[in-house]
């Protein structure tokens, strides 16, 4: 009996989404999944479905357990969960964003490959290991502040830029599609790295940059996908493309 | 028919504003040309956004009552509602003339609009719901 016990665990941990779950770890005011077309309250300690829409009310907040990670739902937010899969080797979890702000904190597990993203109308966000903050409104389109690690932010109009920690960045709803370059307020690393400086410069100086050097500057995806492991930070960029 | 019957939900709620409904929330989340209905139902959430702001409710439903259910939530107007509900001292020209023109002018000073819209902009859910979020942002520390 044992032995089958020992046998439908490791089947069950090696079959995909075997644990895949959603716990609502800590909960504020007024919160609610709408789960079926139907909205339920959600209370500390209950477990939601993957697919769920989460809502929250004024002065209102949730906080989710999502594989290796947190979600923290604010005031007046919005959010759909999907995607959510872990096993023994990867962690896949994706939270579509229609109003409000989120704020995510993803641990980097050795030998675990974490994919997590926060889409949004504008752009999508996309880190392995890191702890930032996600908002959106029409008005001020998307705002992605990082506080450890390196996100990786896809505008829905093309174009991928690297957010390191400490740094934000903004992707306006009516935007013109950004350049590929980023933005650090590490001084450090730029003084470093001559090329991370040009890299992780406003997109205006990056541009100015461009222009006295011919362009050098310029860095594609794949250059900035290997210029950023060495860049001090912990995280790793995976480079995503959302498609309008 | 959703329309009217929001409309009707709105306004023959008896006793005052009723508690935020998260039901409402994602209705209004799916309106693309919002009413002053609307904001109304978002009342209750702009009162939560404000814990101990004496008299906040009834100056909101005071202030509703200078319009029509069905009429347009444009920007100007919703800035107007919640700038005499909050009692907004940021503008001078507000204070001056208190006139929905002002009124979005201060919330755009204050970051709670963007610069580049207009007062005359119809709302839709999606920014009636941030734009109660963002004046918690906004007024949250006046309490």
């Amino acid at each position: 009996m044992k032995k089958l016990a020992a046998f439908a665990a490791a089947i069950a941990m090696f079959s995909g989404s075997a644990f895949a779950e959603v716990t609502a770890t800590a909960v504020k005011g007024t919160v609610g999944a709408m789960v079926a077309r139907k909205m339920q309250p959600v209370a500390a300690g209950m477990k939601l479905p993957d697919d769920a829409t989460i809502v929250t009310g004024a002065n209102s907040e949730v906080t989710l357990a999502i594989n290796n990670g947190t979600l923290t739902l604010k005031s007046l937010t919005t959010a759909k969960l999907g995607g959510i899969s872990m096993t023994a080797t990867s962690s896949t979890a994706a939270v579509a964003l229609k109003t409000g702000t989120v704020v995510s904190e993803v641990k980097q597990l050795q030998g675990l490959k974490t994919s997590f993203t926060v889409t949004t109308p504008v752009g999508t966000s996309s880190v392995r290991g890191t702890t930032h903050t996600v908002s959106y409104g029409p008005e001020r389109g998307m705002s992605v502040s990082v506080a450890s690690g390196v996100v990786a932010v896809s505008s829905a109009r093309g174009g991928t830029r690297p957010v390191v920690a400490g740094s934000s960045y903004v992707q306006s709803a009516g935007a013109a599609p950004p350049q590929v370059s980023t933005q650090s307020s590490q001084a450090a690393q730029e003084a470093a790295r001559p090329g991370a400086a040009q890299a992780f410069a406003p997109a205006e100086e990056a541009a100015q940059a461009a222009q006295s050097d011919g362009g050098a500057s310029e860095l594609g995806a794949e250059a900035l996908a290997e210029l950023l492991p060495s860049s001090g930070t912990t995280g790793t960029v995976n480079v995503s493309l959302a498609f309008p | 028919m959703r329309k009217f019957l929001l409309v009707c939900l709105a306004w023959c709620a008896v006793g005052g504003l009723r508690a935020q409904s998260l039901d409402d929330i994602v209705a209004i989340g799916d309106e693309r040309a919002c009413s002053v209905a609307e904001l109304r139902l978002m009342a209750p959430a702009i009162v939560a956004s404000f814990p101990g702001m004496d008299g906040l409710e009834s100056r909101l439903e005071e202030a509703l009552g200078r319009y029509e259910p069905q009429d347009r939530l444009t920007k100007a107007r919703a800035g107007y509602v919640v700038a005499k509900a909050l009692r907004l001292r940021t503008s001078i020209a507000f204070v001056v003339l208190p006139i929905e023109r002002y009124a979005f002018r201060a919330l755009v000073l204050d970051g709670v609009f963007a610069n580049t819209s207009s007062g005359g902009d119809v709302m839709d859910g999606i920014e009636l719901l941030d734009f109660v979020a963002r004046l918690g942002a906004a007024y949250g520390s006046r309490e």
